[in-house]
């Protein structure tokens, strides 16, 4: 049953044997497998209950209601913009379906580097299968490729880089291109439509509006979780409280919010590691003008990438996908104002983009961001760019570029401000003469990773191999946080599969594995 | 440390700011210009503050011929309601900016001219925007990103900016039970009355 915290009339006081924090990828797929289980499940979530009937493809209206911040996250400095779902179903009711399994590289790098154990290919193959059958997750027919997806095949295949069909969880896709605003179909099998219904199926109480705003330990152990109701009309506490206490917690609030329940609780962080090693596959994109229509703002976002610069050895990797191309992101990212401004938004359907993740974490002590609290309790994260950063940020825009270029784009423009314009490759050395730091160009994150890492060493990690904390001996974090470095994928699957790993260790501390 | 460097930064600006609001300094008490109130009472900004953010909204999205205005589209009114449900301490924050951004002393210190911003004319306005978006100070150059972002993404996320960048908008979509979403309010009428889906492809059935 779903009880919304902006209309309850009193405080809820609910004792359960979980209590999972978040409804996003790892939440949700926790709690259905706990429930399936027989567990007692209650999931809070603070963002509200928004269903298809809500999603009209507005940006206007989708990026209040789905995102954190109202869609206006961003790092500290506002270097980089954070897109991060807060929602029932989280990032997974507006990512844009791309699912990849965690490379085996990854695995293999946390196994040696970070003390992880058990985490191997063959161990998480059961998972990944279950999920990929249970999801839908099949490659994208080429029917579903725009011409967006399609000017980076052909750009890819110009210059001989690797490329490859992406795989979605999607059925019954209409191609609209909007699953960035949620589905409107409900084609896209997010948790929203898919284990979130099935754990409420099976008995779960969901409260959403509802914050988990501490964790109260005692004896080593979580007694409560004191969840706080928000008004959505405000995004202030309206007064009302629920109290859960659980025999075991699972926290899935996703990376920067759950390092950010333990901070404000004050609990947990014996290592000082909590909210430290925050990776965010920091994304640079360079956009393309052609001639003829392009019409990114159609079909699927996502179709086509490449993981040719994935493993650079020492130097940070990054890959290639694209981002489907509406106004008002356009315009964030298109780092102009003005007439220029005017003048690049007017070519918009002529517009293609190329993004570039970096992939970060895994150089000798690069450490990421860090999670830390503003007066208000609320999380802030900050992100130093760092010469090993700017080196990958580089070569990656180079790459973009050359990709656009060979795509035959007759413009091709970085989101610097104001904006490096190339036309032939002979123009590249602009690109490298432009400067790099903080608000000099358009940085985007839309997979935010750690904060709570796993690992071997109790002073160095958060959560032990098994996701259960080091030290509290009921309390598991199941999500994105989780990840001692970025995966250089995009994230979903591998949190999936995590969670439906893990779920058998939360059932054994309830003493029923 | 970058981060030790921008608190400083933050901190001498800041100071700037409060030796502003404090001091006896006659520029620094120098009202920026207002605009006429907003109809609707505001949430989030002073009135000061509604017309320094609408001015340089103006700016970020300048009128040109055939299209709708910044004000046209109400993007200050639209910031005051957004701004309302931030988090408090980027109110602060949020607040903190706009004043440093009009404030006369600050622009005299930093840049030597001791107008404040909402009393320069257009092109002046466009060469301390100018200033900003290219200051060796980060936390210039974060203040011009977060006003330019705000006002482009209120500005071009309503629908009526929409045909000046050739966007058709949504397309028309029947969902599983036979409503319809996307489209124009005629085209969602007419897919309603002929019950006929207008989906871009046809919905392959595999899998599952
Ligand atoms: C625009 C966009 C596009 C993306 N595209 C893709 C893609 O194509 N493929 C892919 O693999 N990944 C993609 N991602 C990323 C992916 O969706 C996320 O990595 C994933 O959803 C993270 O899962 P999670 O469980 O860590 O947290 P989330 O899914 O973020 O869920 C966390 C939930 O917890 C809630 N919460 C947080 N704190 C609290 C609290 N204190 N109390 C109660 N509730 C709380 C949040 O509101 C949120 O709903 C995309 C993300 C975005 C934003
Ligand atoms: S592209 Fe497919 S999955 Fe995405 S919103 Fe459109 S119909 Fe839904």
């Amino acid at each position: 049953m779903i009880h919304d915290g902006a209309q309850l009339t009193s405080d809820v006081a609910v004792d359960c044997d979980v209590a999972v924090i978040g409804t996003g990828a790892g939440g949700a797929i926790a709690a259905r497998t706990l429930s399936s289980a027989g567990a007692k499940v209650v999931m809070l979530e603070e963002g509200g209950h928004h269903t298809s009937r809500e999603f009209d493809m507005q940006e206007a209206t989708a990026f209040p209601m789905l995102y954190q911040e109202q869609g206006n996250r961003a790092t500290s400095d506002l270097a980089i913009t954070v897109l991060q779902g807060r929602s029932v179903g989280g990032g997974t009711t507006v990512n844009w379906t791309t699912s990849f399994r965690t490379p085996a590289y990854v695995l293999e790098h946390w196994r040696t580097r970070h003390g992880v154990e058990g985490l191997t290919e063959e161990a998480l193959a059961p998972h990944w299968q279950a999920i990929e059958s249970y999801l839908n997750i099949q490659e994208a027919p080429e029917s579903y490729v725009n011409r967006n997806n399609g000017r980076l095949w052909e750009g890819l295949g110009a210059l001989g880089w690797k490329r490859q069909r992406i795989r979605r969880n999607v059925y019954g896709c209409m191609n609209s291109g909007y699953c960035g605003m949620g589905c409107p179909v409900d084609a896209k099998q997010s948790m929203l439509i898919t284990a979130v219904p099935d754990a409420l199926a099976k008995g779960a109480e969901l409260y959403v509006h509802t914050r988990a705003q501490t964790l109260t330990e005692e004896n080593g152990r979580v007694r409560a979780v004191e969840g706080v109701c928000v008004d959505p009309s405000t995004w202030r506490p309206n007064g009302r409280r629920v109290r859960v206490r659980p025999k075991v917690c699972v926290l899935a609030g996703g990376a920067i919010n759950s390092p950010a329940v333990l901070l404000r609780s004050g609990i947990g962080n014996r290592s000082g590691r909590v909210g430290r090693r925050t990776f965010l596959h920091p994304t640079l994109a360079m956009v393309g003008l052609y001639g003829e229509p392009i019409e990114a703002f159609y079909g699927a976002p996502q179709s086509v990438s490449s993981h040719q610069f994935a493993e650079r050895g020492d130097k940070m990797g990054f890959f290639f996908e694209t981002a489907p191309i509406h106004p008002m992101l356009a315009s964030i990212a298109l780092n102009a104002f003005g007439s220029p401004l005017r003048e690049l938004m007017a070519k918009l359907s002529h517009t293609s983009a190329v993004i570039a993740l970096l992939v970060d974490g895994f150089g000798e002590g690069e450490e990421g961001g860090t999670v830390r609290l503003a007066p208000d309790g609320m999380p802030v994260l900050d992100y130093p760019f760092t010469p090993r950063m700017e080196e990958a940020a580089r070569a990656a825009q180079e790459g973009a570029a050359r990709i656009l270029l060979a795509a035959g784009a007759t413009d091709v423009l970085s989101l610097h401000a104001p904006p490096v314009r190339l036309r032939a490759p002979a123009d590249l050395p602009n690109l490298a003469a432009a400067p790099f730091g903080p608000n000099r160009l358009s940085v985007f994150t839309a997979h935010q990773m750690g904060g709570c890492a796993m690992g071997g060493d109790p002073a160095r990690s958060v959560v032990r191999s098994d996701l259960r904390h080091h030290q509290i001996e009921n309390l598991f974090v199941i999500d994105g946080s989780v990840f001692p470095t970025a995966l250089g994928v995009n994230p979903q699957l591998s949190i999936y599969g995590l969670a439906s790993w893990a779920s058998p260790h939360v059932l054994a501390a309830l003493g029923r594995g | 440390m970058a981060v030790t460097r921008r608190v400083f930064l933050r901190r001498a600006l800041i100071g700037t700011a409060a030796a502003a609001g404090t001091g006896g300094a006659g520029l620094a008490l120098w009202p920026g210009r207002r605009l006429p109130s907003p109809g609707a009472p505001l949430r989030f900004f002073t009135e000061a503050e509604y017309s320094i953010f609408a001015i340089v909204a103006d700016r970020i999205v300048p009128a040109v011929h055939g299209q709708p205005s910044a004000a046209d589209v109400g993007v200050a009114a639209k910031a005051d309601a957004l701004l309302a449900k931030a988090a408090p301490h980027t109110q602060t924050d949020f607040k903190r900016l706009l004043g440093l951004f009009d404030n006369a002393l600050a622009s005299f210190v930093l840049d030597g001219r001791a107008t404040p911003f909402t009393r320069l004319s257009p092109a002046e306005q466009d060469a301390a925007l100018i200033a900003w978006r290219d200051s060796r100070l980060p936390l210039r150059r974060s203040g011009f990103e977060g006003l330019q972002r705000l006002a482009g993404a209120l500005y071009y996320s309503d629908p009526r900016a929409y045909p000046g960048v050739g966007y058709p908008g949504p397309p028309l979509l029947m969902r599983a039970d036979g409503s319809v979403v996307g489209g124009t309010p005629e085209q969602r009428a007419a897919a309603l009355a002929a019950k006929k889906t207008a989906a871009t492809v046809s919905p392959p059935k595999e899998g599952r």
